[in-house]
C-alpha cells in the first residue's frame, strides 16, 4: 500500500505544484483547498500532512488545534505566506511540527525532509 | 380630472415596472458576465498550474516543452488580443513565483522569458503613455525577475513621474544589488522616504555583504535625498568605516540630511576620541537649536 499524504492548500497552483512532488516521492496524495473541503474516511492515517494556516475565518492557532483534533498523521509540514516570527512561535508551542516554511520556499528542503 | 390622474398613476406605474425590469435584467446580465469570466479565470488558473507542475515535478517521463506550454496557454485564451487574459496570467505568474525560492524560482524564471505573455509588460512601459501602466509594466518585470530587460528600464530611473521613477529605481536594486548605487548621482528628483526605506529593505534582502566601492563612488551626488539614503544605508548595515561621510554631513545645510546623520552617529555609538573633538568643533556650524542639543546629548552620554 502506498504512503498516505494529505495537503491542505488554497492556492490552485502551489496545491498542485506541491501534489506532484509527493507523487514523484510515491504518496498516494489527497489533496483539498481547505479542512471544511475534506472528506475524512474513519480511521485514515496520512504519513505526511502538508497544510497551508491561513484560511478565511479562522486564526491560526485555531486552525492547527483544529487540524490536530481532526486528523491522524506521523508528520506535519506547514507551508504559508505568513512569516510573522509571532505566528509561527505560536503555533510551535500549540502542536508539534516537522517544518514550517514560509514564501519563497525552497520544496527541495521539503523534499529532503519526506 | 379624474381622468387625468388615473392616467399619471398609470404611466408612472409603468415607469417603475420598467426600470424594475430593466434592473432585474441588468443584474442577470452582469451575473452571467461574472459567471463566465469566473469560469475562464478558473480555467486559465488550472491549466496554468497544471503545466507549471509538470514543468517542475514531471510525474511520467520528461517535463512539458515550451512550446508545448504555450500550446496550452494558448488554447485557453492566452493571446495577445485578449489583454484581461494575458493581465491574469502574469499576476498567476507573479503569485507562484514570489511563493516558490530556490532551484524552483531559477526554473521559472527562465520558463516565463519562453512563454506568452511574451512582451506584454515590457510593451507597457516602452509603448503606453499612461505613468501608471508603465510602472505597472516595470513592477511585473522585475516581480518575474526578468533581468534581460534592465536596460530597458534603467532609462526610467529618473522618470519625472514618482510611480514610474520608484519601480525603476527598485527594479534595478532587485537586478544589480548593491551595484545599483552606481545610479544614485544621476538622481535629480526627490526620493521619498517610504522609497528610501524600500530600497534599504531591498537591499538587506539580498543577504550579502555591502559592497564598500559602490556605496564610496555615490558619494559624490548633491541630492540631498540620495546623501539621507545613503546615511540610512550606512545606519542599517552598521558601517563604521564610513563615519566619516556620516560626520562631514552633520553640518550639510540640509535639516533632513542632518537629522539622517545624527540619527546615524546615535546608532553606531561612536566612540571615538578623535570623533568626538570634531564633532565637539563643528557643533557651532549647525544651524538648528533641536539638533545641537541632539548632539551634545549624545556627547554627554558617550
Amino acid at each position: 500500500m502506498k504512503l498516505q499524504a494529505l495537503l491542505i492548500q488554497e492556492d490552485v497552483t502551489l496545491r498542485s505544484i506541491i501534489s506532484h512532488l509527493l507523487l514523484r516521492k510515491g504518496y498516494e496524495c489527497h489533496a483539498a483547498a481547505s479542512l471544511g473541503n475534506l472528506d475524512i474516511t474513519d480511521n485514515q492515517k496520512y504519513q505526511v500532512v502538508i497544510s497551508d494556516v491561513l484560511f478565511h475565518g479562522i486564526r491560526p492557532e485555531e486552525y492547527v488545534l483544529k487540524l490536530q483534533q481532526r486528523l491522524t498523521y506521523e508528520k506535519l509540514f506547514i507551508i504559508t505566506m505568513l512569516g510573522q516570527a509571532k505566528v509561527k512561535r505560536g503555533i510551535y508551542k500549540l502542536i508539534d511540527v516537522d517544518g514550517y516554511y514560509d514564501y519563497p520556499i525552497d520544496l527541495s528542503e521539503l523534499e529532503q525532509k519526506i | 380630472m379624474r381622468f387625468m390622474y388615473s392616467v399619471d398613476l398609470r404611466f408612472l406605474i409603468t415607469l417603475f415596472l420598467a426600470f424594475l425590469a430593466g434592473n432585474i435584467l441588468l443584474t442577470f446580465v452582469a451575473a452571467q458576465w461574472r459567471k463566465h469570466t469566473n469560469g475562464r479565470k478558473k480555467m486559465i488558473e488550472d491549466v496554468f498550474a497544471e503545466q507549471i507542475s509538470n514543468f517542475l515535478y514531471p510525474i511520467n517521463g520528461l517535463p512539458p516543452s515550451f512550446i508545448e506550454i504555450q500550446r496550452a496557454l494558448r488554447n485557453v485564451g492566452i493571446r495577445e488580443e485578449k489583454k484581461s487574459n494575458v493581465q491574469y496570467l502574469i499576476q498567476l505568474m507573479i503569485k507562484t513565483q514570489r511563493a516558490l525560492g530556490g532551484v524552483n524560482h531559477e526554473k521559472l524564471k527562465k520558463l516565463y522569458g519562453q512563454i506568452p505573455p511574451y512582451r506584454a509588460s515590457i510593451d507597457k512601459v516602452l509603448k503606453s503613455r499612461s505613468p501608471f501602466q508603465k510602472a505597472r509594466g516595470i513592477r511585473e518585470i522585475h516581480e518575474m525577475d526578468q533581468q534581460h530587460y534592465i536596460k530597458s528600464i534603467a532609462p526610467f530611473r529618473d522618470h519625472p513621474d514618482k510611480y514610474v521613477r520608484r519601480e525603476a529605481q527598485i527594479a534595478l536594486v532587485s537586478f544589480l544589488g548593491w551595484e545599483s548605487l552606481r545610479f544614485l548621482p544621476y538622481l535629480s528628483r526627490k526620493i521619498s522616504l517610504w522609497q528610501q526605506i524600500k530600497i534599504v529593505e531591498k537591499l538587506d534582502d539580498l543577504d550579502e555583504a555591502p559592497k564598500i566601492d559602490y556605496i564610496r563612488n555615490a558619494y559624490s551626488t548633491t541630492n540631498p535625498d540620495a546623501i539621507e539614503l545613503l546615511l540610512r544605508i550606512i545606519k542599517k548595515f552598521y558601517l563604521y568605516s564610513e563615519i566619516e561621510y556620516v560626520f562631514n554631513n552633520v553640518i550639510h545645510k540640509n535639516y533632513e540630511v542632518r537629522k539622517a546623520a545624527i540619527y546615524c552617529l546615535l546608532s553606531l555609538n561612536v566612540l571615538d576620541h578623535n570623533i568626538k573633538k570634531r564633532l565637539l568643533e563643528s557643533i557651532g556650524q549647525i544651524p538648528s537649536d533641536i539638533q545641537r542639543s541632539q548632539l551634545i546629548k549624545y556627547l554627554n552620554k558617550t
